[in-house]
């Protein structure tokens, strides 16, 4: 069975960019806009095999996603990977606090680097 | 004495003030770079599946030119990241790698990528080849070629049809001298002496182009201090502007 990635991130334009690579690389991927489509995703009974995190998102902030993440037993040990272009250290401390170990800036890296990363962290 | 404790009590007003007023633009800058670095993201991603062939083929010539705005997008994306550290701090990136490198060198292979724009603002660049043997120099050439792209693209901003920008390099005593002659608009009296500063752009030049966030020039400087170098410029409204820069010859 493929490996299931959820995308969180709000422009439609780069999701759909990112989804299109990563589908054709042999993954699964569940796309979310917000927070509240990521989490009736989850409660839909999704349980993702890595997290792909925008963090400057409408309403909820990735971290707050993050957090809530943290609670849910189910999916608190998948691996996230932050993907913003938020790049200040205190954002990426405040990453880390709460559990992640990847921080990407998205405009420091091509799709195929996105790709290798996730086969890095997940496999196949 | 009343006065005094009065002085001290408005200067701390104002001095919170200004923190507000500096913190506020701060939150405006980085909020408006998030906003540049996501549209450069979807241009780096898309450019580089072109390039990829993952959306058709492209012939030699347009993968030629397709290549040329990817390798300047990562500029942008590499400036974009300096102006938040500047924003952040005051301080550009301070991370440099030295080596001995051919200036002569760099200097063509960076006029390669302003031959597309120097036709289209129909102005003539060029090299003027040495009369002297031109030795290495001690320099990081990646922050060196953003200062000769900031001083070529000004120049080609601000020229004018028909006209041209020479750069030459000559040996000066312990170090090189490079320079950018231009004819283009000038740069009027009153503003030559802010022509550095962050966020400055002189009054014809914002009449000329509506783009430019003026932090090019205080970049490199900055650039060309940390190389142990000078910078200068002679100019004269109208008739065009010389920029003058220094680098240490390698030992």
């Amino acid at each position: 069975m493929a490996k299931q990635i959820l995308i969180v991130e709000d422009d439609s334009f780069l999701q759909g960019l990112a989804s299109r690579k990563l589908q054709s690389e042999g993954y699964a991927v569940f796309g979310a806009q917000n927070s509240k489509e990521a989490f009736a995703l989850l409660d839909g009974g999704l349980v993702p095999d890595l997290f792909l995190l925008d963090l400057l998102l409408p309403g909820v902030d990735g971290f707050e996603i993050l957090k809530e993440i943290q609670a849910r037993e189910n999916v608190k040990d998948v691996p996230k990977i932050i993907f913003s272009n938020l790049s200040e250290e205190k954002d990426i401390k405040r990453a880390q606090d709460l559990g992640v170990k990847e921080f990407m800036i998205k405009a420091n890296f091509t799709l195929d680097e996105l790709s290798e990363k996730i086969t890095q962290t997940i496999g196949k | 004495m009343f006065k005094k404790v009065l002085s001290f009590v408005h200067l701390a007003r104002e001095n919170k003030k200004l923190k507000e007023e500096i913190a506020r633009r701060k939150d405006i800058v980085s909020a408006n770079v998030h906003q540049l670095r996501t549209s450069l993201t979807a241009i780096k991603w898309v450019l580089k599946m072109l390039l990829d062939g993952d959306i058709g083929t492209l012939t030699h010539d347009e993968k030629k030119y397709v290549q040329k705005i990817y390798d300047r997008t990562e500029r942008m994306i590499y400036l974009v990241s300096g102006v938040l550290e500047a924003n952040k701090n005051g301080n550009l990136r301070d991370t440099y790698t030295f080596k001995e490198g051919d200036i002569v060198a760099l200097i063509q292979d960076t006029l390669i990528d302003f031959s597309g724009e120097a036709f289209k603002y129909d102005i003539h660049i060029e090299l003027k080849k040495p009369t002297e043997r031109i030795p290495k120099v001690l320099m990081d050439s990646d922050k060196i070629r953003i200062v000769l792209q900031n001083l070529i693209e000004n120049a080609l901003k601000y020229g004018k049809s028909g006209g041209s920008i020479t750069i030459t390099a000559k040996q000066s005593g312990d170090f090189l001298e490079i320079q950018v002659v231009d004819t283009g608009i000038g740069i009027s009296e009153h503003d030559k002496s802010k022509i550095f500063e962050r966020f400055f752009r002189a009054e014809n030049a914002k009449s000329k182009s509506k783009t430019g966030t003026g932090l090019g020039l205080y970049m490199t400087r900055h650039i060309i201090e940390e190389h142990g170098g000078s910078i200068w410029f002679e100019s004269q409204q109208k008739r065009g502007t010389t920029f003058h820069f220094t680098i240490p010859v390698a030992r």
